[in-house]
């Protein structure tokens, strides 16, 4: 009963793909905020996130009935599959952006300190990758993922880089501790969201080639 | 059967063991007996086929040949009185055709003399000559004053002296002609006057007391219009009645009463039917004695069972998801039966029917108890004139004392059976024609 | 028994709206079945059965062997009349209208509700006379050219037309297994039915020609009612909207598909469906 499957399996990459949008808009407003020092954006990233809870749920809907009904299998069912797992880490992108947001709000209400060079360009590479996974993911593109799956050393790095600094910056500037604390954890809330974006990446690749490779390096060296 | 050997190691070897082996032997050595039982019983039943149809053969092909003389006959038109330009039918009809026969014979022997010896020459001519001739003259007054040469049909005794081989063939006591007319039949066939000719008159003529005129078109006729009345009887109630007991029938102990006692019917002995149509048609009704009507009605008694039966098979034979399909379109009872039932049943009920008729064809017990057993000459024209049947015909001239009528009975026996495997190759036919369109 | 009507839209994920739905809660319903009592014999085969078949929609009726399901579905064109000693009580109405009692003429209930069997059973005759027959017989066609228009429409919604269309004369038996089968469903729809009844359609059929009959059904719900049996609860739940299972001649439960095959409510349909029945 293709059509019908069909049917619904257009329905949830719709849902997917919106609620991977939306991960982005909010993602790049929780940033803005930051960037410009703006609590009332930081704001309405709260409520933009309770639209992605509300698609998840109608995705997880989708997937049971689509499974229950039509009981798809071969790369029917690692689509269906690779829906779901891609929701989850939409909905936790979704998540790191508020957490986002709340630093943001918090750097507002105190004084600036200068952004390491090193946080720019990992939120660049964060938003980058995640947009690069959601597009591997609608056309399916397995080489795009891979691309994807090469840049996250890059992410972990500038990671590091930003925590490095502004560890420093603790030792130099005592009294702007929170700020600096916050920026720590605005790297770490980034780079949580380029492994998401990793993921989404690893289930493009298993819809494409039915190749599961995640963890790929960690099993290779433990067996 | 345990066979002591290592099943683990060899799994196979219990079935070679010789224990097996002659097992095997002897169910072969049973199975070849079987057959050649089978072979052997065939070849009995084909052996005593084959020797029934060559004895009825041998006697009756000699009834599909006639020997025929060749005369001249001189339409002398003094025989023809008051012949003028238009002769009235009557004086056609009154003249002396005997003398003209007789004249022709007197003019290959001129020398002929006496009664008595001209009597022995006349008898070599048939007494039927003079009906062709006249039927000739009626058909054609030109005739009359000119001269034809003639085959005229030989007298029954020549005809069985010629096909017994001559003089050579018979004894002396067993002769019927005298030596003068063997000696004119000898000169006559030297002059190539005497010829053997395929015997139209058996197939077209009706029955006579001379053998060498008897044919059997009549019985033909008269079987055919019995069995036309039979048939029109028989398909339409036979049918409807086999439509009525398997579709619409409700499941009762009447229906079963009336199932039972058609299957009785079809075993009951066929004269009996015969004393039935005897004190009904005849005596009840008053129909006419002898008439195909009453024949047909009476063999129609006979074959209806016959046919209810096979048309209830055929019909029961017709899948029960057409019946449902049918149904399930909003097809009324009847529209499924004419619609989809019947036209599916037709090869069967036509094998049926047409298997009732072939024996109803070969039936003589019922036709002798209504009647049809007199010696009718007349060719019938309607189911009401007086006629015989084919298998009445057969028993008339087995009882007949001239010898002649010997192979008469026995050609007309050929016929019959010629007949009767016609139907049923006609009833296979068409089986197997209907049979492929589904 | 009323069973509640859940309206459920899912955002993006609902199927094309079937036409003739009034509204998800009050579609057009063709056939109800009121306490539906059928008994062979002395053997008391379906107990007290609610159900209704709506428009637009196709109703899966499931469950084991020798449960009443084709009992029911041949309840509702009356096919039961003609097995001796079948009694039927209970209401079963066709639009409102009792079935059973003489208010309805038998054959021309059989027009408004066509049925497709288990083994596909085409007339021994013409594709185009068998697809005619129906139209025939209740006098839907006046001209041949009417006639043929019939089964050109029927042939086509049956998704046969261009593998028949060039030898309308053959006989209907001369076709594979899944063509029969389209064919009987053309026969069905040629006198244009109210609602369909399908029993076990698929189950003398290969997996492939199953697949098209199931297309077929999908696309057929929109213009009929659409009752199925069937024994294979995969069919049921990628042909049907509503399921009903049922269970030694009773009604266990019965609900949107969905519903029953992601969330069933009674302990014995789970088991039936889950596979661990029996």
């Amino acid at each position: 009963m293709s059509r019908a499957f069909d049917g619904m399996m257009e329905g949830l990459r719709g849902n997917l793909l919106r609620m991977g949008g939306r991960s982005e808009a909010i993602l790049d407003k929780a940033l803005r905020a930051l960037w410009e020092r703006d609590a009332r954006l930081a704001q309405e990233v709260a409520d933009d996130d309770v639209e992605i809870d509300r698609l998840e749920v109608a995705i997880d809907e989708g997937v049971l009935k689509a499974l229950a009904l039509q009981a798809p299998v071969a790369e029917d069912l690692r689509e269906v599959l690779a829906v779901k797992m891609i929701a989850i880490d939409l909905e936790r992108v979704g998540d790191l952006a508020r957490n986002i947001a709340k630093s943001a709000a918090r750097s507002a209400a105190n004084p600036p300190i200068p952004f390491p060079a090193a946080l720019t360009s990992l939120a660049r590479a964060s938003q980058r990758v995640l947009r690069r996974s959601l597009d591997a993911f609608s056309r399916t593109d397995a080489d795009l993922a891979r691309a994807v799956l090469a840049e996250d050393d890059a992410i972990d790095r500038a990671q590091d880089e930003v925590v490095q600094a502004m560890l420093r910056a603790l030792e130099r500037q005592p009294t702007a501790a929170s700020q600096e604390v916050d920026l720590i954890m605005v790297a770490k809330h980034l780079e949580r969201v380029g492994d998401h974006a990793t993921n989404i990446a690893e289930d493009v690749i298993l819809v494409a080639e039915a190749r599961n490779i995640k963890h790929a390096a960690k099993l290779a060296r433990s067996s | 059967m345990s066979v002591p050997v290592d099943e683990e190691a060899n799994p196979g070897a219990r079935w070679a063991s010789p224990a097996m082996q002659e097992h095997l032997r002897r169910r072969h050595r049973a199975e070849r007996r079987f057959r050649r039982a089978g072979a052997i019983a065939i070849g009995l039943a084909l052996l005593g086929l084959a020797t029934l149809l060559a004895s009825i053969a041998v006697n009756g092909w000699s009834a599909f040949r006639a020997t025929e003389i060749r005369l001249d006959v001189v339409f002398d038109p003094a025989l023809f009185a008051g012949a003028g330009d238009a002769p009235e039918a009557r004086d056609l009809a009154g003249a002396d055709y005997a003398a003209l026969v007789r004249n022709a014979l007197r003019a290959q022997f001129p020398d002929v003399e006496g009664r008595a010896a001209l009597r022995e020459l006349g008898a070599l001519v048939s007494a039927g000559a003079r009906e062709e001739l006249r039927a000739a003259v009626i058909a054609d007054p030109a005739l009359i004053g000119s001269s034809r040469t003639w085959w005229l049909p030989a007298d029954d005794e020549v005809d069985l002296y010629r096909k017994r081989g001559g003089a050579a063939g018979v004894a002396a006591s067993d002769r019927h002609l005298s030596d003068a007319q063997i000696a004119w039949i000898d000169q006559l066939a030297a002059r190539g006057r005497l010829r053997s000719a395929f015997a139209t008159r058996f197939l077209t003529s009706g029955d006579s007391r001379d053998p060498e005129l008897a044919g059997i078109w009549g019985a033909v006729v008269g079987s055919f219009l019995t069995l036309i009345v039979t048939l029109s009887l028989v398909f339409p109630l036979g049918v409807s009645a086999a439509v009525y007991l398997e579709e619409f029938a409700p499941r009762n102990r009447a229906t079963d009463l009336i199932e039972v006692n058609i299957n009785n019917l079809a075993a009951v002995p066929s004269i009996v039917f015969g004393l039935l149509g005897l004190a009904v048609f005849l005596g009840f009704f008053g129909l006419p004695r002898s008439a195909p009507l009453v024949g047909g009605l009476t063999l129609a008694l006979m074959t209806l069972p016959t046919v209810i039966i096979t048309a209830r098979v055929a019909i029961a034979a017709v899948p029960p998801s057409i019946r449902e399909a049918g149904r399930g379109l909003g097809a009324s009872p009847l529209q499924v039966v004419l619609h989809h039932v019947l036209p599916l049943a037709m090869p069967g009920i036509l094998t049926g029917t047409i298997i009732g008729m072939a024996r109803a064809l070969g039936e003589t017990a019922p036709l002798l108890m209504i009647g049809m057993v007199a010696f009718i000459v007349d060719i019938p024209h309607s189911i009401r004139d007086a006629a015989t049947a084919l298998p009445v015909q057969i028993y008339l001239w087995a009882d007949s004392p001239e010898r002649a009528f010997v192979e008469k009975t026995s050609g007309a026996i050929l016929v019959l059976l010629g007949f009767l495997v016609a139907m049923n190759g006609t009833a296979i036919w068409l089986r197997r024609r209907f049979e492929k369109r589904w | 028994m009323a069973e509640p009507r859940v309206a459920r839209e899912i955002a993006g994920i609902a199927p094309e709206p079937a036409r003739g739905a009034a509204a998800p809660g009050g579609a057009a319903v063709k056939m109800r079945a009121r306490g539906v009592h059928v008994w062979y014999g002395d053997n008391h085969a379906l107990q007290d059965v609610d159900l209704d078949i709506t428009r637009g929609e196709v109703t899966a009726l499931i469950g084991p062997s020798g449960c009443g399901k084709s009992t029911l579905l041949r309840c509702f064109n009356r096919m039961n009349d003609a097995i001796p000693g079948c009694r039927v009580t209970g209401d079963l109405l066709l639009d409102d209208q009792p079935i059973y009692g003489g208010g309805i003429d038998v054959e021309q209930l059989r027009a408004r509700v066509g049925m497709v069997f288990q083994k596909p059973n085409p007339f021994p005759k013409a594709i185009f006379d068998n697809v005619a027959y129906g139209p025939r017989i209740h006098g839907l066609a006046r001209k041949r050219s009417e006639l043929e228009e019939i089964v050109e429409r029927s042939l086509t919604r049956a998704g046969l037309w261009d593998e028949v269309k060039d030898r309308l004369d053959e006989p209907g038996n001369a076709l594979s297994g899944g063509q029969q089968q389209r064919l009987c469903i053309a026969r069905a729809i040629a006198v244009d039915p109210e609602v369909v009844l399908m029993d076990e359609p698929c189950s003398a059929l290969d997996p492939i020609a199953t697949a098209r009959i199931e297309e077929l059904i999908y696309e057929l719900r929109g213009r009929y009612a659409i009752a199925i049996v069937t024994h294979n609860m995969q069919q049921a739940a990628r042909v049907s909207q509503r399921t009903a299972f049922f269970h030694l001649g009773v009604l266990v439960e019965q609900g949107p598909t969905e519903e029953i095959f992601t969330n069933p409510r009674v302990q014995r349909t789970s088991d039936y469906i889950t596979g661990r029945y029996g």
